[in-house]
């Protein structure tokens, strides 16, 4: 099977999960609506009536927005602190989540609701173990890459005769995070397929067995990868360009751009089921 | 006398001649106090400039003068105990020195100082701290003359010194082969007569080296020969005038520089030069290597800059301006100021929606004006120096590159310099921290930059659009005209804006313009005006006993017949500076009425009785009050448009699912 044919297969996948994506999609608005709706709140008290910030309706106004941030920042830096714990709270849904959805997509993406929920909450401390891993793996990955880096730009700093080596340093640095936190996303998607599919509970195993996977196959796994991220970036673009030509300058204009929106964010969970289904079955297909 | 004697006496006459129309124009443009004839050699691996000057210097006054007073600039770079080192704490500009590493002091030595008439003043020099208590500092020196210089008098000094530049961490100095030669050599400090600016009696002004100001000299002429290695290229206050290839790899440049109040020079073996015309001004871009790029971005705003001076306040009188593109590691000299000679800005891959070259390049422009030609003193009036160039900045750059996208100009992040100005003043940590007319080194608290550039800045803005466009060009060309090579006080220009006001506006705005300034530059409180309230209360017939008639009756009408409100709008002014102030009244019908208040007392209301209701209402509609720290609270509307929040929302909404599926990318 090429991975042409398991991308192929994985939005095969996604197209017959419109319901699971619809549902998690429903969540992360209710989710962020949850912050939303007093940040309207908060804006509409802040601007005190004024007439000034009806030149944000239009165009960019760095005066008025600078103004009304001031008369807002107090509610505002609280919505974000809020932000933040919802945040953490939407990130234990998804790991809630994801032992259903990738249990439906095991199962040929046959959406039980029921049965949805109970793998998810057999998969849950797996998962939730495995994310620590990985946000421990992460934090390691950057330790090692920018602590050296800065060291370098430090010296770059004394010594270079100009500033281009120290954008290339910073670019390189990026860069090579970039390529590190793709294989890290790689292995922990093959990670959970072994769980879910081996119902195992050695999450530091299979971990370990993801990499070696994940590894000896790189050439298959990380284009794969780059082929279903580049669905993601289409995406973007074809966002830009919408949101480019519409603009948000009347009530019309808004509405309709507020349906791109969640059209966009509808399509991004929705990619995201199709990464998981064609990765899930390159690795039925290739595992020992 | 024979013929030998006298073609003899005729070569030498023309000679002298020739020589003396090089160093004294026929038209001078100053008066010329302090001339400088310099021969230095750059020693590029020591990081030292040797140097022999010529200086004539004339008494200005009638007084007698026994003592002189040189700034010896280097010595700021000496050690951390001087006064520029304290204020500074090492760090300037973001950019701080190693102290460990021996090669980042600098510092100056006369090693001899001798008058014409034979006296050897060498032992005399004695370094004296005008400014503050630390004796530590040797940034001024004070020499006591054997025999003092009469009223009128000339004196002729010949001085030999040694300048270890520092590395630069602050506008001069050295990194690697770059050289910013900057307050360099032994600069005499300027003898202000009786009468002169805010001078009672003859003194002398010469200020140590400060954190935030280093320029007010005398005009003069500088002839300065450079010696330094061949490789290096060459740029340099005023014109050079000859090169010549010496033994050992060496060469020899002069530069020639007239009614000009210093002199610097940079030499790089790295700078690219680029040469360009506007009018009769040679313009000379030395550019690193790495930033070619940013040929046209430096010489179309200089270009724009001498243009747009030349139309609104007076033409340019020199024939060169060059500017210095620094290295990345000697950053720390850009955005500096010297007679025709500037440094400015520029990072490899800085987007052109990103105009801080241009920025730098117009600002430092402008000092020729206000640090060069009207040399005001801008260790005492910075406002003078650093705001009323800002101002230009700001109206040269909204000029060239559009309003609202002049400094950044992304397609959804764009702001002008003007706005820009005004925010850092408005929105800083502490707008009351200072008046803008205190000493530039009398900021210990901080509030130096706001107070010094962008608060005068805004003022001026404000001070354009409250007297108009055409007062505001008399303004600034009748100031120039009248004070150019004439170090002008705060108080010059205060005379003429009020000459000026006066003569176009009678007495529109009082008998002078002296409240305004009062409250913005010599004071320190902020102007904000506050639009409270809006109310409509519907008129309704009185309602009890009516006891007009013989009888008492009970009022029976409960509604007139044709509806009308009684509507008012009341503001508030919550800061203490009092500024005239226009406000739009705008009824439902359509109707507008436009209201003038002195802006005096603290509350003000404006009161109607018609059939429609007051809508909304703007404090300032045209935005000539750009003091005005808050302008968000400067209307109100009783029923604001929803729309604007809708859409916020509708992005805060949508920022907030990315957020959450970024979040969640670990899943």
């Amino acid at each position: 099977m090429t991975i042409i044919q398991n991308y192929l297969s994985g939005l095969r996948l996604a197209s017959r999960s419109l319901k699971l994506t619809t549902m998690i999609y429903v969540l992360n608005l209710l989710f962020a609506l949850a912050l939303a709706i007093p940040f309207y709140g908060v804006i509409t008290n802040a601007a005190h009536g004024s007439l000034q910030v009806n030149k944000l309706l239009t165009n960019f106004d760095f005066t008025a927005i600078q103004e009304f941030m001031d008369s807002a920042k107090g509610s505002i830096s609280l919505l974000f602190k809020t932000g933040v714990w919802l945040a953490i709270l939407y990130l234990l849904l998804n790991i809630f989540l994801a032992g259903g959805i990738l249990k439906t997509l095991d199962n040929e993406a046959v959406f039980e609701r029921k049965e949805f929920f109970a793998n998810g909450s057999k998969f849950f401390f797996r998962f939730l173990r495995l994310t620590l891993y990985f946000i421990i793996i992460h934090v390691l990955v950057i330790l090692i890459i920018y602590l050296p880096l800065l060291l370098i730009i430090n010296i770059l700093v004394k010594n270079a005769e100009t500033e281009k080596a120290l954008f290339y340093a910073v670019i390189s640095g990026a860069g090579l995070h970039l390529i590190i936190f793709i294989y890290l996303q790689i292995v922990a998607h093959y990670t959970r397929f072994m769980i879910i599919t081996e119902d195992s509970i050695q999450v530091l195993k299979k971990l370990r067995a993801s990499v070696i996977f994940v590894s000896r196959k790189l050439l298959s796994t990380y284009p794969l990868y780059l082929l279903l991220l580049a669905g993601f970036v289409l995406l973007i673009f074809v966002f830009k360009f919408l949101s480019g030509a519409i603009g948000m300058t009347t009530g019309f204009t808004i509405f309709i751009m507020f349906l791109v929106q969640q059209l966009f964010i509808w399509s991004r969970i929705w990619l995201k089921i199709w990464i998981y289904g064609s990765q899930l079955e390159y690795y039925l297909y290739n595992k020992e | 006398m024979n013929c030998k004697k006298i073609i003899t006496t005729a070569i030498f006459t023309c000679l002298f001649i020739w020589s003396v129309s090089f160093s004294v124009n026929s038209q001078a443009l100053s008066s010329r106090i302090a001339n400088y004839n310099m021969k230095v050699k750059l020693d590029p691996v020591e990081k030292i400039v040797d140097g022999t000057m010529t200086l004539e210097w004339r008494n200005p006054s009638q007084d007698t003068i026994r003592e002189l007073r040189f700034h010896l600039y280097l010595n700021a770079f000496k050690n951390n105990r001087s006064t520029f080192w304290k204020e500074s704490d090492g760090q300037l500009r973001g950019r701080s020195v190693d102290t460990k590493d021996p090669n980042v002091w600098g510092w100056i030595d006369i090693l001899s100082l001798k008058t014409r008439g034979g006296d050897d003043l060498t032992n005399a020099i004695k370094f004296v701290q005008p400014d503050d208590d630390n004796t530590d500092d040797q940034t001024v020196a004070a020499v006591s003359l054997e025999k003092p210089v009469l009223p009128g008098e000339t004196l002729t000094l010949d001085i030999e010194f040694r300048s270890k530049l520092p590395k630069i961490f602050a506008r001069t100095g050295f990194s690697d082969n770059y050289f910013l030669v900057a307050q360099w050599f032994p600069k005499i400090g300027v003898y202000e007569p009786a009468g002169m600016r805010y001078a009672e009696k003859g003194q002398w002004n010469c200020h140590q080296y400060h954190a935030h100001s280093e320029f007010y000299a005398n005009f003069g002429v500088y002839r300065v020969e450079i010696t330094l290695p061949e490789e290096f290229v060459v740029g340099a206050t005023g014109k050079q005038i000859s090169e010549k290839t010496l033994d050992d790899g060496l060469k020899q440049l002069t530069f020639l520089a007239e009614d000009v109040v210093d002199f610097a020079w940079t030499a790089s073996p790295r700078f690219i030069v680029v040469e360009d015309k506007w009018k009769d001004v040679d313009i000379k871009i030395y550019l690193q290597p790495e930033h070619e790029q940013f040929a046209s971005r430096h010489t179309e705003s200089l270009k724009a800059a001498l243009a747009y001076f030349d139309a609104h306040v007076g033409p340019y009188p020199y024939s060169t301006i060059s500017v210095i593109d620094p290295p990345f590691r000697g950053i720390g000299s850009s955005g500096m100021e010297y007679p025709t000679f500037i440094t400015a800005g520029s990072f490899w891959g800085m987007p052109e929606e990103l105009r801080f070259t241009e920025m730098v390049t117009i600002h430092e422009f402008g000092h020729n004006y206000f640090m060069g030609i009207l040399a005001t003193n801008e260790f005492e009036e910075a406002w003078m120096d650093e705001g009323m160039t800002t101002y230009f900045e700001s109206r040269i750059m909204d000029h060239e590159y559009g309003e609202g996208t002049s400094f950044v100009g992304f397609k959804k992040f764009h702001f002008d310099d003007k706005e820009y100005q005004r925010l850092s003043y408005t929105r800083s940590a502490y707008p009351k921290i200072a008046e803008s007319t205190r000493p530039a080194w009398k900021f210990e608290h901080g509030g130096y930059s706001t107070m010094s550039y962008q608060k005068p800045a805004t003022m001026f803005t404000t001070l354009e659009r409250l007297v108009g466009e055409e007062t505001n060009e008399e303004i600034w060309k009748t100031y120039f005209e009248k004070w150019k090579f004439k170090h002008p006080c705060g108080k010059d220009f205060i005379d003429v804006v009020n000459e000026v006001v006066t003569k176009t506006h009678g007495t529109r705005f009082g008998e002078s313009m002296d409240w305004f300034f009062d409250q913005t530059l010599y004071g320190s409180e902020v102007c904000d005006y506050k639009l409270l309230r809006i109310r409509n209360e519907k008129l309704t017939p009185p309602i009890g006993i009516d006891d007009s008639g013989d009888n008492k009756l009970i009022y029976k009408k409960t509604e007139y017949e044709n509806i009308i409100y009684k509507s008012s709008v009341v503001i508030h002014r919550l800061g203490e500076v009092v500024m005239p102030q226009e406000v739009l009244i705008h009824f439902e019908g359509g109707e507008e009425i436009t209201e003038t208040w002195n802006g005096k007392s603290r509350t003000k209301e404006f009161s109607y009785e018609k059939p429609e209701k007051i809508i909304r209402a703007i404090i300032d509609p045209e935005n000539k009050i750009m003091l005005d720290i808050n302008l968000q609270n400067n209307s109100l509307a009783i029923k604001p448009q929803k729309t604007v929040f809708r859409k916020y929302m509708i992005k805060f909404l949508f920022l907030m699912q990315n957020i959450l599926q970024d979040f969640a990318i670990f899943i």
